[in-house]
Parts: structure tokens; sequence; C-alpha cells
């Protein structure tokens, strides 16, 4: 019981670190200069880099599984199955 | 010292010797020739100019062209040789070794040549000898694989020499230099094309994480830093600025990323993660400016260095355990430690944290876009970026090393740290990561360039951090759908491989004809269809041409036989034919003489 | 006859050419002593191989006449002489023939069994008349020389061949000898016109078109089944698979050349015009022969039948290089007829060193032997490098040149030739692959022997040759610029002097 007590107490604190880190991460963007902004979201959107980060990340995963989805998934071995007559020992 | 030591002489000479080096000396052997091949081209950084000139037939062959474009790159390229061979000491067969050093001779060749001819010799010898890295993993698959992988090769080394000869017709010299690419000509793109299929330039790319995830454990960490860096040397030595390869780094980098991320296979992962990352250096190169070729060479180094700890941890894992499947693996820091720990680094330092060595080499590229104007370039690059911390900086560490535990028990037992020199060739990696994250003044100074780049502004660590931690919050959140399953992703190889399936797959699959229209074109030089071809003309060639021929010979023979029945032989036909004969002569004659 | 420099000092070519005729002879009258046999051959095809070293070094690299000549009256009332002589082009030739015969002698030590004197009489006198074609001045000397080939050769196959040596003999024989008779008709038509059977006197004449036309097909019918070229091709894979090891080297390494030679010395000055007109169907026929070439070999399960029909994508480099017509397509043409000779001969003895071990030339028979006979490997290896012009070797440098040639000639036609490159990358790989590693289900080969010091002793000169010339051509490509130089500025001479005549 101490064991998972520890254990989750770790998680726990992790999870609050984490969070706390973000917000102190988030907070600091907003302290510091930029002194050469690419563009005029970034000049002028708090919290740009941030945004942009999330979304992207999110927008990569999703688009990734769509991909698999859509086709690119197959079967482990998928090449060795044979083709026909034409087929000799080569690739 | 003012004289130029070729390093690759070393390297093909202690190939030589290796296998007279028996016993205890022979570790200390594998050692040595290395690091005297490192000491040498330490010795070469300090000269600069061309040296080791051969006049052949009517050119001049220039075997050490010394300047700092050549010095970073064969710097990096004998120190992760060092590290390589470390890792793979106790191999026990001296092939391998033999395999791996004429490879990184033929990379170190590549280097320091000066002209075209000498290039294509080295050229052809990396590809040779690398082949056999991908055979010596002999699992069942690895000879298909490698031999996959010897004929493309040998494809972009005929493009490269084909471009060379044409350059050579209409330039009239091969000296290796930048080439004229304000007005590129049809060789212009094929030794563009040449050295990008070494770069694994998407679509030529499909070699790359077929053959490097087949590798053997310790060929990989060859593998991955010594090809496609070249390649990369080569690219920026004759083709910078050449705009085309902007469009194709951004394709690549954003291409790789996408298989990364899905990829079951921790090795192919990392295979995906180098067209990602090579991407970069190409566009780069392609971008031109002083800036964005620091940024190209200096993320070239910075990623052999990372690259090589990653596949040296994962080979670990694949020397220990024997499985390369995330649906194998995962929960392994309990048992690898070290390994985890060495391995994260080198995850860190491609993600480009803030202290690790990527963060001082792909802001200068993405910099560098943005000050040639090449807005959406650098857009699509930072994009790439939060993809890289997603798959290499957060889905490998975690679905392999954290996470649930899915190793079998058998898996579980065996997994553990891997031996001695492993863990130090791994530590020296993580190591230098670590300091050229820090110091980043050394790695600068090698540069090509004289740069004022600084990283360690306040602006890009805190960007950096936001990048890094709220890809990380989006990723937690997400992790589900990214769980490792037991499939496999097709690519472009897909229709050379499976040429038949083709069109049944497009009808079933529109949206993969969308992606790959230009594999359709590609594909004509199917394999399957080269074999097919190949016994139509066998078979063409003994029963119809020769069938011709033999039906003239039955025909003639048969005509032989029928005449012979003249000659059979018996009087009274013979006198018959021959008073026929002269009576026939002697009518003819007498017609003559009287008209 | 002021193209001869005539030879007062020891008369070298008569020796090259009568020393293995004399050598035959007392075989026949030593008949059946077969170890006699075999040290005798040896000793008179080492001596002949020595005796052409003066030849190299007395050869005098800047003047452009015959060397080394001999001119004897034979019979004046028709104007044949005995006239012999070298240049550049024929010098290197001789010199592969000489080299090439003690190996063959060596591969065949025990290879043939049986009727071994016969065969080593078969061996003299096809090297006396393979020198004698490369050295003949006098065009009915040489087609005598040219005929005298074809017997020794027929009988090599018909006598010590495989299971179909009637079939393959027969079809050698009357296929070289239909393409000879033209030849034949050739010759004495141009006899007719000159009025001198003496080559050299022949060449750069003012002959009427047609009469070039016809002269040039019925030439180039001879001439492009010896190469072979697409599609007289077809008597090489029967021939080379049925012939015995030393058989099936001479055929690839000499003999095919002859056909070449002719192109080189025959062709070009003494029918330029035509040669000129029908260069651009040639060269595409040339580039066929190297991508039909690749395309069969890379269906054969046969590896003799596999080297075979290499050696027609090879001689596809060798014409192309001939017809572009440029100094570096002619050095790499010649260069490349040295080079095939030396790489093709040399794989054709390792797969008679399989054959004897194991009694069969299916590639299926013989793949794992990597581990049990490395030696073996090695020189297998190496030498198959050399075959798909691996840089560093020989055939690379040969490949090069033509290939450099051709791209100054005509570019379309170089890009036409690059996949014949990556074919016989292909196929040479494919094979090498299946004999040193094979796959999961190889034969068990442990009771195959490595090489012995006889066959190491015959592999090693090819070796040595493949990395000199891959390494250092020059030596070689000196012996033949200035001849090559001069046949070239008669060509364009005479290309510039119908440009006038046009206007």
């Amino acid at each position: 019981m101490k064991q998972t007590g520890q254990i989750i107490l770790q998680r726990g604190v992790v999870l609050a670190l984490f969070y706390a880190a973000l917000v102190g991460i988030a907070i600091l963007s907003l302290v510091v200069e930029n002194h050469h902004p690419h563009s005029w979201l970034e000049a002028h959107l708090p919290f740009f880099w941030s945004f942009f980060a999330f979304f992207a990340a999110v927008i990569i995963i999703c688009l990734s599984k769509w991909l698999a989805k859509a086709g690119l998934e197959a079967k482990p071995g998928c090449y060795d199955l044979p083709l026909g007559p034409a087929e000799e020992k080569k690739p | 010292m003012n004289t130029f030591i070729h390093p690759s002489l070393l390297l093909l000479g202690g190939a030589l010797l290796l296998p007279l080096v028996r016993g205890p000396l022979r570790k200390f052997y594998l050692l040595l020739v290395p690091l005297l091949a490192f000491a040498a081209v330490l010795g070469n950084s300090l000269l600069s100019g061309h040296f080791a000139i051969f006049p052949f037939m009517e050119w001049q062959l220039v075997f050490g062209r010394v300047d700092k474009l050549a010095t970073a790159f064969a710097l990096i390229m004998a120190l992760v040789t060092v590290l390589a061979t470390l890792y793979g000491l106790h191999v026990e067969k001296t092939v391998e070794h033999i395999a791996a050093w004429c490879y990184a001779a033929g990379s170190l060749g590549v280097i320091y040549c000066g002209d075209y001819l000498s290039l294509f010799l080295f050229w052809e010898m990396m590809a040779f000898s690398s082949v056999f890295l991908v055979w010596f993993r002999r699992g069942p698959q690895s000879l298909q694989t490698g031999y996959r992988y010897l004929l493309i090769h040998t494809l972009g080394g005929v493009i490269l020499l084909a471009g060379i000869l044409l350059r050579y017709q209409s330039v009239g010299d091969i000296t290796f230099a930048l080439m004229d690419i304000s007005q590129p000509q049809l060789y212009t793109w094929l030794i563009m094309l040449g050295f990008g299929l070494n770069a694994a330039v998407v679509p030529l790319h499909s070699w790359l994480p077929d053959a490097y995830g087949e590798a053997s454990f310790n060929g990989a960490v060859f593998l991955c830093a010594i090809t496609t860096k070249t390649a990369v040397y080569a690219l920026a030595r004759a083709c910078a600025g050449f705009e085309v390869l902007i469009v194709l780094g951004v394709i690549m980098a954003l291409y790789g990323l996408f298989y990364a991320l899905l990829e079951n296979d921790i090795r192919r992962l990392l295979a995906w993660s180098i067209v990602s990352q090579v991407g970069y250096m190409v566009a780069g190169i392609g971008i031109g400016t002083e800036l964005a070729i620091n940024g190209a060479v200096a993320h070239a180094v910075v990623h052999i260095l990372y690259k090589s700890l990653l596949f040296m941890g994962t080979g670990a894992v694949l020397y220990t355990t024997g499985q390369t499947k995330f649906t194998e693996l995962g929960g392994l820091w309990r048992k690898m430690p070290a390994t985890c720990g060495l391995t994260l680094i080198g995850c860190l330092s491609i993600a480009a944290a803030p202290c690790f060595a990527a963060y001082v080499s792909k802001s200068m590229i993405i910099n560098a876009g943005f000050a040639a104007q090449q807005n959406w370039a650098a857009w699509l690059l930072m994009f790439a970026a939060i993809g890289t911390i997603l798959y290499n900086g957060l889905k490998l560490p975690y679905f392999l090393f954290f996470g649930e535990n899915r190793c079998s028990s058998t898996t579980w037992e065996k997994a553990g740290e891997p031996p001695l020199n492993m863990l130090i060739a791994m530590t020296i990696g993580a190591t230098l990561c670590f300091l050229v994250g820090v110091a980043p003044g050394y790695l600068y100074s090698a540069l090509p360039f004289a740069t004022a780049y600084t990283p360690y502004t306040a602006f890009h660590l805190v960007e950096t951090l936001q990048l890094l931690g709220f890809s990380a919050l989006a990723f937690f959140l997400l992790k589900g759908l990214l769980a490792p399953k037991d499939v496999v992703y097709v690519d472009i190889d897909w229709f050379y491989r499976q040429g038949g399936r083709a069109f049944m797959w497009l009808v079933r699959n529109p949206l993969q004809w969308l992606d790959w229209a230009w594999g359709e074109l590609y594909r004509s030089l199917a394999l399957p269809l080269l074999m097919l071809m190949a016994r139509f003309s066998g078979w063409f060639d003994w029963h119809i041409i020769d069938g011709i021929v033999d039906g003239l010979a039955r025909t003639v023979r048969g005509l032989g036989g029928h005449l012979r029945l003249l000659q059979s032989g018996q009087m009274q036909y013979i006198f018959f034919q021959v008073f026929a004969l002269a009576a026939l002569a002697l009518i003819t004659l007498t017609l003559f003489l009287l008209f | 006859m002021n193209q001869l420099l005539i030879n007062n000092g020891i008369p070298w070519l008569n020796v090259l050419v009568g020393l293995p005729l004399a050598g035959a002879l007392v075989l026949l009258v030593f008949f059946g002593k077969a170890t006699f046999a075999r040290w005798l051959t040896l000793v008179v095809t080492l001596a002949n191989a020595l005796c052409t070293l003066p030849l190299l070094s007395g050869f005098d690299g800047k003047i452009t006449t015959f060397q080394f000549a001999h001119l004897y009256t034979w019979i004046p009332q028709l104007h044949i002489n005995y006239v012999v002589g070298v240049d550049g082009i024929s010098i290197l030739l001789v010199a592969l023939t000489t080299l090439i015969m003690p190996l063959c002698v060596l591969a065949s030590w025990t290879y043939i069994q049986q009727r071994v004197t016969a065969f080593m009489v078969c061996l003299l006198v096809m090297e006396s008349a393979m020198i004698g074609v490369f050295i003949a001045l006098d065009f009915v000397l040489f087609y005598i020389f040219w005929e005298f080939m074809l017997i020794p050769m027929y009988l090599l196959i018909a006598i010590w061949g495989g299971p179909r040596k009637s079939y393959a003999s027969i079809k050698f024989f009357i296929y070289t000898l239909a393409g000879s008779v033209l030849l034949l008709v050739a010759i004495i038509a141009l006899y007719l016109e000159n009025g001198t059977f003496f080559i050299p006197a022949m060449m750069w004449h003012e002959y009427g078109q047609g009469f070039q036309l016809l002269v040039f097909l019925a030439f180039f019918l001879a001439f492009a089944i010896k190469v072979p070229m697409f599609p007289f091709h077809t008597w090489l894979p029967a021939a080379h698979v049925e012939a015995p090891t030393a058989g099936s080297v001479l055929l690839a390494s000499i003999l095919l050349k002859m056909g070449t030679y002719g192109f080189l010395r025959f062709c070009l000055p003494i029918t330029p015009d035509a040669s000129m007109l029908l260069a651009t169907p040639l060269l595409w026929l040339s580039i066929a022969g190297i991508i039909y070439g690749g395309f069969t070999a890379l269906a054969q399960q046969d590896m003799k039948k596999l080297i075979a029909y290499s050696s027609v994508g090879h001689m596809g480099f060798v014409t192309l290089g001939i017809f572009v017509f440029n100094l570096q397509g002619l050095q790499g043409a010649m260069l490349q007829m040295i080079n095939h000779g030396i790489t093709t001969g040399a794989l054709f003895l390792c797969i008679g060193m399989i054959y004897e071990r194991n009694h069969s030339r299916e590639l299926a028979h013989a793949t794992g032997l990597g581990p049990h006979m490395p030696w073996f490997a090695t020189f297998v290896t190496l030498f198959s490098l050399s075959a798909f012009a691996f840089p560093g070797t020989n055939s690379f440098i040969g490949e090069f040149l033509v290939l450099a040639g051709t791209f100054a000639h005509k570019p379309f036609l170089a890009l036409a030739a690059i996949p014949g490159a990556v074919l016989a990358a292909a196929y040479m790989l494919r094979m090498l692959q299946k004999i040193i590693w094979g796959g999961v289900n190889n034969p068990d080969q442990s009771g195959m022997k490595d090489l012995y010091l006889r066959e190491i002793l015959v592999l090693a000169p090819l070796l040595l040759f493949v990395f000199w010339i891959g390494l250092g051509p020059q030596p070689f490509l000196d012996y033949m610029n200035p001849t090559l130089n001069e046949l070239l500025r008669q060509l364009h001479e005479w290309q510039q002097g119908q440009q006038l005549t046009l206007n």
C-alpha cells in the first residue's frame, strides 16, 4: 500500500510540476522581448509559440492517424505474399 | 605539420591488416586505426589548399582538397568512426570491421576529393561496403534488403556518372566545385539527383528506412552517419543555392516526420527521422546564404552526434533483447537505466532542447530561411520541428523505455545493460551532445563561414521551452492515439515491390493515389517487371531468333538429306545422272553455237 | 610499301606465328603422350608470351607505320605476299593472345583427360592462327588465318564439349563461315579494284559509293557475327556453354575481338563513307546489344550462358565506341577489347573451376561457396567488380572513355546506354551474391576444395592486369594513341575531302 501510495504521490507530484512549468514558461513568454518577429501574429499574439506548438502537435498527431487509416497501414509481411508466376526470389 | 595525410589510406590499410591481428592485441588495434585516422584529420585541419594531386590520363586527380567545409565534415566522420568502432568492439567477425572501415574510408575520400573521378571511386566504395553492414544482420529479410539497397545505389551511381560525363563534355573539366546553378543544365540535375539519392531526397528515399531498419546493431551506427551526410557534403559543395533543394528539403522534413510518428519499429522510426532531419540540411543548402550553409553544416555535425547516439541506444535494445518493435517492448527503464538515460540525452538533443545538440543548429537554418525571404519554408520547418519533438523527443522514449510494459517474459529476461564498450561509446556520444549544446563556440568556429549567430538569447530559450512544453502537453493528452500497433507503413517503394497489385490498391484507396502519382512513372523500373522482361528476352532469344536459325538449318539439312538420295551410290543412277547432265550440256552448247 | 617498317633483326612476328605451329608438329610426331603434350604446350605458349615482350618494349610509340614488319613474295602472279606487321591497334591484341594462351593450357591441365595431345595441337594451331589474324597485312593471308581458326575451334567444341556439343559446334562453324564467305567476296572485289591484296594500299581510296556500301555490308556481316552484335549473336551462348573451359576463354577473350578488330582495321579506313553513313544504325544496334545482353543475362540460370550474354552487352560498348568516331570513343573501345578479354576470360576460368569440382554449370548448384572457398570468392568478387565497371578496375576506364566519347557525339545515345550499366551491375551482383552467400537453401558445399596453386597462378596475372589497367592505364593508352590519332586524322581529312568535292 505504501508503495502504491508513493507511486501515486510521485505521479501526482510529477503532473503538478509539469503544469507549473508550463504556466511558468507561458508567463516568461510574456516577459521576454522578441526582437525579430517573423510575422504579424508572432508580434501581437501573446503565448504565440505555445499555441503554435500545441496546435501543431495536435494537427500532426491527428493527420498522421488519418493518413494511416487512409491506407498507409498494412499488415507486416505484406511484401512477402506471392505475386503470381512472375515472382522470382528477388525483391 | 605541412603534409596532408589521407585518413582513408589509414583506414583501408588498417582494414587490410586486420585479418592478421589476433588475440588480445585485436581490440587495441581496432581502436587504434580509427583514432589514427582521426588524428590525421585533426592534422589536416590545420592545412588549407589542394594536396595529393596525381595526373591520370588527361586529368588531375585531387585527393586532398582541404578547406573549412571539408574539415568540418571530415572531423565528425572520423570521430563517429571511432565511436562506432568502439561500440562494435566485441564483434568477432573481421569482415564486419573491414566493411565498416572501407565504408568510412569511402566517405572521407569523398569529403577530401577535389575532382569528380576520384569522387566516383569513393562513392562506389561507400555503396559497395555499406551493403555488407545490412547483410551482416543475417536476418530472414537481410539478403533481399541488402540487394535492393545495392541496386538502388548502383542506379544512383550511374545517374551521377552520366551527370559527370555530360558535364565533362560541356564544361571540359572534372573539378568538383560549385556548379552553375543559376542555369541548370541536364548534367546539373543528374549530378544533383545522384547526390540526392544518397541523401534520401524524396522520392528517392525508400531505401533508407528499408535498409537501416534491417542493418546489424553496430552497422546501423555507421550507416546512419555516413551515406546521407556525405551526400549532404556533396550537395553543399556542388549545389549550394539550388533553389529546388529548398522545396525538396521541406518535403523531406514533412514526409519523414509522419512516417516516423506512425512507425512501430524503433530503428525504422530513427531512419525516417534521418530523412526528416536531412531535409533540414537540404533546405539549408538550397537557401544558400552563409547562415543557411552554416546551419546545414552545423546541423549535419550535431545530427551525426545525436543520431549515432540514438542508434547506439536502440542498437543496445536490439542486441540485448533481439526486439525492435514498440509492440514488443516498453517500460525498459527499469532494466536498462543507463541506456535509457543516455538515449534520453539523444532524444533531448534531436528535439533541440536547450543545452543539447540541435538547439544550436536547427534554428540557424530556420532563421536563415526567414532572412532569405523563404518564409513558407521556414514556417514549415518550424512545424516539422514540433513533429520531431513528438516522435523522437516524446514517442520514442515514452513507448520504449517508460509507459506500458509490453515485453514478453523472455524479452524482459534478456533486457539489461549492454556490454561496457557500448556503454562507454554511448557516454562519449552523450557527453559530446551536451558539450556542443552548452558550448557551441568550437562548432561555430569550424563552420565554413564566420558567424555571429548566438543561440542562447532569452527569446530563443523561451521560444524553445514553449515548443517543448506545449507539444509535450499535446502528446500526453493524445498519447492514446499514438499507441504502438503491429503494422507496417507502406511507402513509395511499395510500387516497385508490389507492382502487380498497384492497380487494385489504387481503386480501393484514392487518397494514396494523390500522394504517389509521381511514383507511377518511377515504377516502370519495377523489379518484377524487369525479371519478366528478362525471362521474355531469354525465351525470345532461344525460341524465336534461334528458332529461325535452327529452322533454316533443319531445312537445309532436310534438303541435304534429299540430295543425298541422289548420291545413293548405285551405279545405274550415277550413270543416268552423268549422261543426263552431259546431254544437257551438249544441247546447250549446240544451241549456243547455232545462235 | 612505305607504310611498313621492315624488321631486320630477330623476326619476332614470324616466331610468334611459327613457334606454336612447330610445337604442334612436334606433338603430331610424338602423339599419344599426355603429360609430354601438356608440358610442351605450356613451354611453347610461355615462350611465345615471352617473345611478345621484346615486341612491346621495342614498339615505337611515335610512328604510325606498321612495325616489326616482314615482307616475302608468295604468289607473285596473283600479287599475294606474306606481309605481317603490328601497329597500335594490333600489338595489344597480340599481347592479350599470347598472355591468355598459357593460362588456357594451365586451366586445361586436369580438365581435359581424353585425347590430350589432340587438344594441345588444336590449341597451338589456334594460337598461331589468332596471332596471324591480328598481324596479317595481306588480305589473302588474313583470310587464310581467319578461316584457319575455325577448324580447331570447331574441334574443341565438338570433341571436348558438353552434352549438346555437336549442335553448338556446327552452329558456330556455319554461322562464322557464312559471314566469312561474304568476306571473301569483298576481298576479291577489292583486289579487282586495286590490283593488290596489300591491305594498307587499299585504305582511303576513292571507291564508288555503291561499291563502298556493298563491301562494307559484306565486311559488316562477317565481323558483326564475330563480335557478336545483336541480332547475329545467337551462336555465342550455345558455343560458350558447350565448349570446354579453354575453348570458352579463347572464344570470349580473343575470337570476339577479331570482329571489332576487323571494324577498326578494315571498315573504317577502306570504306569510310559507308561507315559514316551507316554509323547511326550501327550505334543503335550497339545500344540494343547492350540492353538486350543485360536483360537476357539477368534471366539466366546457367552461369556460362550468363557470362556469354554479358559478352554481348560488353561488346556492344566496344562497337559503340568505334562508331562515334572520336578519340575517346576509340580509346575506350580498344581498351574495352583488352579489358573484356581479361575479365571475361577470368570469369570463364572461375566458372570452369567450379565445373571441375561439381560438374554442373547451374547457378543453383553453386550457391553458398563463399565460406568454403575464400580464395575463389575473393577472385570471383574482384573479377565481378571489373565486369560491371567498378571504379578502380580496368572496365571502368574503358566504359568511361566510351561513354565520354558517346556523350561528345550524341548525348542521347549515351543516356540510352546507361541502363545497360545498371543491368550489368544487377546480373553480376546477382550471380556473385548467389555464388558467395546463396540463400537459405544452399546445397552442401563443404566438399568443395579451395583453389589449388595452379589455379591461383592462372587467375593472378589476370587480376594484376585488372588493377594495373584500372589504376594506371596510361602505358596501355600510349600504345594505341598514335595509330588511333592517325586513323582519326585520316578520317577527318577524308570527310573534309568529301565536303570539298560536294561543294
